[in-house]
């Protein structure tokens, strides 16, 4: 059994200590307590993990906020976390992952309670502030109304003498927004006055979702504007390498979105064992997973993986993204961001192409493939229609080559020239080597069964009258014979139509001779394989030499014709006795 | 198995079709006769198959999926609509296909002597 790694964040509690304004947790930020520690619930779910074979490449602690705790239970927690990663260190890293210190989402009010543990396990701090300032004072407040700017600032400067990484990240709204000049100003201001490593800063671009009315979204063509904005002011600056890397770091593929699906590599732990996909998804019926404590673990890992996939569903898979160069990295966004918009596509598209081009991500050369990839993966109802042209090889022109080469030869392998009706319902007839997907219709003894050839495929023969519709019948059951001792499928019968017979046989489309045949099957029927797909192939005597023919002259298409290369439709006969199910 | 005794042509086909499914996929008895119910229910319903789950739609609205496991590597899907089932024979990455049911029948009788 293969090692499944995951990114787990683990909320230890839903407490926290502020009261901002906007905040997506709205009434949620409390700890429900429980009969659980919250370190008790992490060692308990890495260690089920562990015996199911999957193991977190990283645990992060998110909150509610994570510095409400108690001094043991932070304690406790980092400590573990910092075993872990110790234990794990070989492992991690031989299978291509960084291993770090323990790392804390805070928004730093609180930092001073931990500071000993937080030294000791050199832990990496990441704080949420809003820029500019100002906006953070007015919307990041204690659960009494009052301003925690000036704190979190003072708490800042407790890690000036400290190795550990730090840092911060804000979200973006159009409040935000229209005070542009005095975020650059702010940002400026924490990079000269802290020891924040403002080049590992980033941003984060909000949403329409539970800010209690108080933000606005920006539109895409904002999202843009502030992107180049930041550029105009940092490109070239001390902070040229957080513009241009780990400030929008989040809208490139470093991040979640840049799975087909996140399910399978995310998850967010709760104390009291439930498992969601991430901070968006958080107490969201959609995006949760199980509990750690009630289910398997190979059933929360199904779970999530079929949520996502769900999730995806629910808007159609768009042209515009199929088409688009950027889908290997895109991978149409956030889940739960596109279904709160009700969107096909990611919030921040126009945002993330142009991050894409300022940053020299190659266009997509085999974009065909890429998109057939993911639609396999993300929307295998939509497949067919994403089956990518067949190349041919360096040394040898494909047969779409040679056929395109050929006047006579495009005959055998068009897909105009036969189709089928099964009582009222059409079927078009492909070359069954040329076909990219492989039909098989159900048919019984009541179905009234067409075969429908154009009339100029058998007209446009030397001497038309000797000409016939030539139908050849395989049994889905196989047989060894012939000098090559090759096994292929049992020929059943070969029938052939003269075109005097055709020209009165009624047709009810005009440029198409029909020929019944329903009693042909039928007396056939008991031959036919019951278990297997049976082969019905459709061409004229004289397309059928003239293959033979070009086999004999062209051993580049004898190579890539070997099978029949005739119109075709795969089927099973279905019988009342034919199965006793 | 499939608890309904097929009471048409249309039962019949309908868990055929269910029955064929299961030489792709590993399917348990319970959601093999949901998908059974599934197409009984939906005129206009569709069954999907990937490398690692089945999904149901019906007018192209995802209605359920689950987790199932292919039991051949000669494909990388399959559909099932109306009385068809399409298959969508493997692809290597960078093109070309493999597999199908049908890639076995060479007729290398060229004699053309039939032309009477």
């Amino acid at each position: 059994m293969n090692t499944k790694f995951i990114h787990l964040l683990f909320v230890p509690t839903m407490a926290c200590n502020m009261q901002c304004k906007y905040c997506y947790l709205e009434e949620n930020t409390k700890d429900l307590g429980g009969p659980k520690k919250p370190i008790d619930t992490l060692k308990y779910a890495v260690q089920k993990l562990k015996e199911n074979n999957v193991i977190p490449f990283n645990i992060s602690l998110h909150g509610g906020e994570v510095t409400t705790l108690n001094k043991q239970d932070f304690y406790d927690i980092i400590e573990f976390i910092d075993h872990y990663y110790q234990e794990n260190k070989t492992l991690l890293e031989e299978n291509n992952f960084k291993v770090g210190s323990p790392h804390i989402k805070t928004n730093l009010y609180d930092l001073e309670k931990h500071i000993d543990a937080i030294k000791k396990f050199n832990v990496s701090i990441s704080g949420s502030l809003d820029l500019p300032l100002s906006l953070h004072k007015q919307f990041r407040v204690t659960k009494g109304n009052q301003e925690t700017l000036s704190k979190i600032l003072e708490n800042i400067h407790l890690l000036d003498a400290l190795p550990n990484k730090r840092k911060v990240s804000a979200t973006i709204f159009k409040e935000h927004y229209d005070k542009i000049e005095e975020i650059i100003e702010d940002i400026r201001y924490l990079e000269k006055n802290t020891t924040l490593d403002m080049n590992d800063f980033n941003f984060m671009i909000g949403f329409d979702y539970a800010s209690n009315g108080l933000l606005t979204p920006l539109t895409e063509e904002e999202q843009v504007d502030f992107f180049h904005r930041m550029h105009e002011a940092f490109d070239g600056t001390s902070l040229d390498k957080g513009v241009n890397g780990a400030w929008f770091n989040e809208f490139g593929p470093e991040y979640c979105t840049n799975c087909d699906n996140c399910g399978e590599k995310f998850f967010l732990l709760e104390k009291n064992g439930d498992i969601y996909s991430c901070v968006r998804g958080q107490k969201h019926p959609d995006f949760y997973y199980g509990n750690i404590y009630q289910d398997s673990v190979s059933k929360i890992l199904e779970t999530a993986m079929t949520k996502i996939f769900t999730n995806h569903n629910k808007e159609p898979f768009l042209e515009e993204c199929a088409k688009c160069p950027y889908l290997y990295i895109c991978k149409t966004g956030c889940p739960f961001v596109k279904n709160l918009y009700h969107s096909s596509k990611s919030y921040t598209c126009k945002l993330q192409k142009e991050l894409y081009k300022k940053r020299n991500y190659e266009l997509d050369t085999n974009m065909e493939e890429t998109t057939y990839q993911y639609a396999l993966k993300m929307h295998p109802n939509l497949l067919s229609s994403f089956l990518p042209e067949e190349t041919g090889t360096s040394d040898m022109p494909s047969l779409k080559e040679i056929i395109d080469k050929d006047n006579k030869l495009h005959f055998i392998y068009d897909s105009n020239a036969f189709f089928l009706k099964v009582d009222d319902r059409k079927i078009p007839l492909e070359s069954q080597i040329l076909k990219k997907s492989y039909e098989c219709i159900y048919l019984t003894p009541h179905n009234k069964v067409t075969i429908y050839v154009q009339k100029k495929v058998l007209e446009e023969s030397e001497y038309p009258a000797n000409n016939a519709l030539y139908i050849i019948l395989l049994s889905g059951d196989l047989i060894t014979y012939g000098d090559e001792g090759r096994t292929k499928q049992k020929h059943i019968m070969s029938h052939q139509i003269y075109q005097s017979v055709l020209e009165n046989s009624p047709s009810d489309e005009e440029q198409f001779y029909a020929y019944d045949i329903t009693d042909l099957l039928k007396a056939y029927a008991k031959y036919l394989s019951k278990e297997k797909a049976n082969n019905l192939f459709f061409t004229t005597n004289d397309l059928r030499d003239y293959h033979y023919l070009k086999q004999k002259n062209n051993a580049y298409y004898h190579i890539q014709a070997i099978n029949l290369p005739f119109q075709n439709i795969e089927f099973h006969y279905v019988e009342e006795d034919s199965y006793d199910f | 198995m499939i608890s309904d005794k097929p009471k048409s042509y249309n039962d019949i086909i309908r868990k055929k079709m269910c029955y064929d499914l299961t030489n792709y996929y590993s399917i348990s008895p319970e959601n093999l006769e949901m998908i059974y119910q599934f197409l009984t229910n939906n005129p206009n319903a569709r069954i999907s198959g990937n490398q690692n789950l089945i999904s149901l739609f019906s007018d192209q609205q995802l209605v359920q999926s689950f987790p199932a496991y292919k039991k051949t590597n000669t494909i990388d899907g399959l559909t099932i609509a109306g009385v068809s089932l399409t298959v969508i024979p493997r692809r290597s990455s960078g093109g070309g296909s493999s597999g199908g049911s049908s890639s076995n029948n060479n007729n290398n009788n060229n004699n053309n002597n039939n032309n009477n």
